[in-house]
């Protein structure tokens, strides 16, 4: 598989939210605005091609029955150190992210990533690996977070275009079920015997 | 290279090599960044007294209030000699965490502004407190506490909570009603609800 592939299947055939079904809390917490939800996609994606490439580096030297809490130490370095220089050099940034950041370390792609490939692969496949799959978390947080906030507070990337509040549920908890179910079931009616 | 046996010479080896490095790395960002955080950290300050407090020269002039076993920052704001405003911070529990507020009092005891300094309430509910110019902001300014009962509509006060935020509002609103208590006890002023509050134990008062 060439490397443009392997970022590519992350974005329709392994696609984290729809397919792979991994990292629903911050999927289900973060989306209540398509901001959020871009957000939130882009630091993952960031922290999952950085632990991807060192865990693939690391992977020989790493002894089977300790992999998971080395992977662990690994995953949540990398996102305190992000955290900590978004918080120096792009504070307004920190502002708006600041409260997701450390959901990352939580996230199960991260983890499910260095499980399922880059302990068995090169760093540059990995690194294009953890690239795809964050793209494709990164479309589907903005998408999700696009419908909730359309039908939640009748704005689109904070721009509002009525007057009052939209349909409240959707920004909840509930809406945020409801939203995502139907969406996966649009895409698998869309992708139907294609992956 | 094969892959490193699971003994647990080996294990230990690696774990610990791994921390290592992790914490070494972590500590040396930390240091890196924590003098930068900190000024952000007072740029954001300067700015939240900034736009509560009417303008006014020069750098604020900081103050402790004790109020019941508290310490309060307050920032006065100064034309020249005297006092054009007050910008009080305070806390209170919210939704998802503490909610800091700067609160700001124009020299006759009227709210001048709110600034919300750090929250973690949910993004679009509760989180709707940080919009500057929304009605629930702005339905402050200009009230004087002594005439303006500061608590949400739902609890018998006269202010309108943030719709399914009232969590969020009733937090808020009691870090304004605190600040103000702030204000009073600052100020010399007898304190309105002598049954939650007790007048200032000496230190840091002051009088205008």
């Amino acid at each position: 598989m060439s490397r443009i592939d392997l970022i590519k299947k992350g974005l329709i055939k392994d696609n984290p939210t729809f397919v792979l079904v991994l990292g629903m809390c911050p999927t289900l917490g973060t989306t209540t605005s398509a901001l959020n939800g871009m957000g939130m996609g882009l630091a993952t994606l960031v922290v999952l091609t950085l632990s991807n490439m060192v865990i693939s580096a690391l992977a020989k030297y790493i002894p089977d029955k300790v992999r998971i809490p080395s992977y662990i130490v690994i995953i949540s370095a990398f996102v305190t150190i992000i955290q900590l220089l978004m918080q120096a050099y792009m504070p307004s940034l920190y502002e708006t992210l600041g409260l997701f950041i450390p959901l990352i370390v939580v996230n199960c792609i991260v983890l499910g990533r260095a499980e399922a490939f880059a302990n068995k692969n090169t760093v540059l496949d990995s690194a294009c690996d953890g690239l795809g799959i964050g793209l494709g978390f990164t479309l589907s947080l903005t998408l999700i977070g696009l419908v909730r906030e359309l039908l939640g507070s009748g704005s689109l990337f904070g721009w509002s275009f009525t007057g009052g509040d939209g349909i409240l549920v959707f920004v909840l908890a509930p809406g945020a079920f409801l939203v995502l179910g139907l969406m996966m079931a649009l895409f698998n009616k869309l992708t139907q015997g294609r992956i | 290279m094969a892959k490193l046996e699971s003994s647990m010479r080996n294990m230990l080896l690696s774990l610990g090599a791994i921390c290592l490095v992790c914490a070494l790395l972590l500590s040396s960002v930390n240091a890196m960044t924590a003098k930068r955080i900190l000024k952000v950290q007072q740029q954001k300050t300067e700015r939240a007294i900034a736009q509560v407090v009417p303008e006014f020269e020069g750098a604020p002039v900081d103050t402790v209030v004790l109020l019941e076993g508290t310490e309060y920052l307050v920032h006065k704001a100064m034309v020249g000699d005297s006092i054009v405003g007050y910008a009080i911070e305070s806390v209170s529990s919210g939704f998802g965490g503490p909610i800091t507020l700067m609160v700001g009092f124009s020299g006759d005891g009227e709210i001048y502004s709110t600034a919300v300094v750090s929250h973690s309430e949910t993004p679009g509910l509760g989180a709707k407190i940080t919009e500057d110019g929304s009605h629930f902001r702005t339905q402050f300014a200009g009230k004087n506490p002594a005439e303006y009962a500061l608590s949400v509509k739902a609890d018998g006060g006269d202010v309108d909570a943030i719709t399914a935020s009232t969590i969020t509002s009733r937090a808020f609103t009691a870090a304004v009603a605190q600040a103000y208590n702030v204000y009073l006890a600052l100020t010399g002023a007898p304190v309105v609800d002598a049954e939650e509050e007790e007048p200032l134990d000496g230190e840091g008062g002051f009088d205008e």
